[in-house]
């Protein structure tokens, strides 16, 4: 079964007045478990793919199915309560809330969930645990590093147990060693049976995935099949 | 309480728009609650009431500008913010409650803070008069106390209306690229 399916997707945006086709009928597919990295140049509509796919924006044409689901048939308010059962995101420059500490941060997914406060309290810890951050539990972002804020959210990610995760240059911002550390987790979320997709410019990233997407006029080539 | 700490994060992201609204919301129901008290100690009927309630209808226009500026400018600094809780799942009529109840702690604060004021001042203003007049106790009528209730709910909800359409049309994908108006 596919995690995501793209089919004869069109999405054009309005830049200065004129339109510019960022997706031109890109059709694809993901599998679930999948570990996909999306590579290309800047506005080969990568980012574009990701907002797609988790919700945030809707397609001009064609179809986005996530595990079964077409989202065009979702009103707002719906896709939003999909979304937060659905999707994790994990972005560039890590958008957490600058007011809350790590755990509050990972906690705000579950604030949808019903479950009582202590028990969403002790699944935060938890998924701050599984980072690597258990004590750094009531930091506030500034007082971590750029390293730091990015376990932090794909803590945030993950604590809601969804089984899609949509990163947008998850390393874009990191030294080397910090990277490996954030692709190793990425990694490990896969092993638990998640799926993955990645967008990055680092080839040394997108060496971790389990297939490659290389996208180049708003369509998708794949040129690393699964080992 | 599931929302507390969302709330109390909204109210110190910009601590200086919510005591701005704090402090004008309390500054106009003292002035509210002293010219009320006051009318009601004064002879002539129903006149002096009504020209009460025309100052205070005058101060609630002008601290309804002032406070529909701080929500509407804490609004438009946070909007990355409110893309962060779209991207997460939170449905807008939510964020739209988030932000009416971070409003609404501020205007009820100020509002009640006000009339307290009101209370405590009463007895030194009243003893400046030439004929030394004893302040009734509450100087403010409970009925007062009632309608300011309604009054901040409603300077609430006006001043949150504007920012809560931009709210509503806020486009996620574009407020997280950095790009959204």
């Amino acid at each position: 079964m596919s995690a995501i399916q793209f089919c004869n997707v069109i999405k054009r945006y309005r830049r200065a007045g004129h339109m510019v086709s960022v997706l031109e009928r890109a059709s694809f597919d993901v599998p679930q478990g999948a570990f996909v990295a999306l590579t290309g140049p800047s506005g080969a509509g990568k980012t574009t793919i990701l907002n797609l796919a988790g919700g945030l924006d809707r397609c001009d044409s064609g179809s986005v199915t996530v595990a079964g689901q077409a989202l065009d048939a979702l009103s707002p308010e719906r896709l939003a309560v999909w979304r937060s059962r659905h999707v994790g995101f994990v972005f560039q420059s890590y958008n957490l809330l600058p007011m809350l500490t790590a755990v509050e941060n990972v906690e705000l997914p579950l604030l949808l969930l019903p479950g009582r406060t202590k028990d969403r309290r002790t699944r935060a810890c938890a998924a701050l645990a599984s980072v690597g951050l258990a004590d750094r539990a009531n930091h506030r972002p500034a007082e971590l590093s750029g390293g730091q804020q990015q376990r932090v959210a794909i803590a945030r990610a993950i604590v809601g147990e969804a089984p899609l995760l949509l990163c947008d240059e998850p390393t874009g911002d990191l030294d080397r060693e910090a990277a490996d550390g954030i692709l190793a987790l990425l990694q490990a979320a896969n092993g638990q049976g998640r799926t993955i997709v990645m967008v990055t410019h680092d080839p040394r990233a997108a060496a971790w995935a389990n297939q490659v997407l290389h996208f180049e006029n708003g369509n998708p080539h794949l040129v690393q099949a699964p080992a | 309480m599931r929302y507390f700490p969302l709330i109390r994060a909204g109210l110190g992201c910009r601590p200086l728009n919510a005591s701005l609204t704090f402090v004008s919301v309390t500054i106009a129901f003292l002035l509210a609650g002293l010219a009320i008290g006051f009318a009601r100690l004064l002879p002539g009927g129903n006149t002096p009431m009504m020209a009460a309630g025309g100052v205070v209808a005058l101060g609630f226009a002008m601290i309804l500008f002032l406070t529909g500026n701080a929500v509407a400018q804490t609004v438009r600094l946070r909007l990355k913010e409110f893309a962060i809780l779209k991207s997460l799942g939170f449905p807008t009529r939510l964020i739209l409650a988030l932000v009416f109840a971070e409003t609404a702690a501020a205007c009820l604060a100020g509002a009640f803070a006000g009339l307290l004021l009101a209370e405590a001042l009463a007895a030194p203003f009243l003893s400046l008069l030439p004929h030394a007049i004893a302040a009734p106790r509450p100087f403010v009528p409970p009925l007062v106390y009632a309608l300011s209730l309604a009054a901040a709910v409603a300077l609430t909800a006006i001043s949150t209306m504007i920012p809560a359409l931009r709210i509503a049309r806020l486009d996620a994908a574009a407020a997280l690229r950095g790009s959204a108006a």
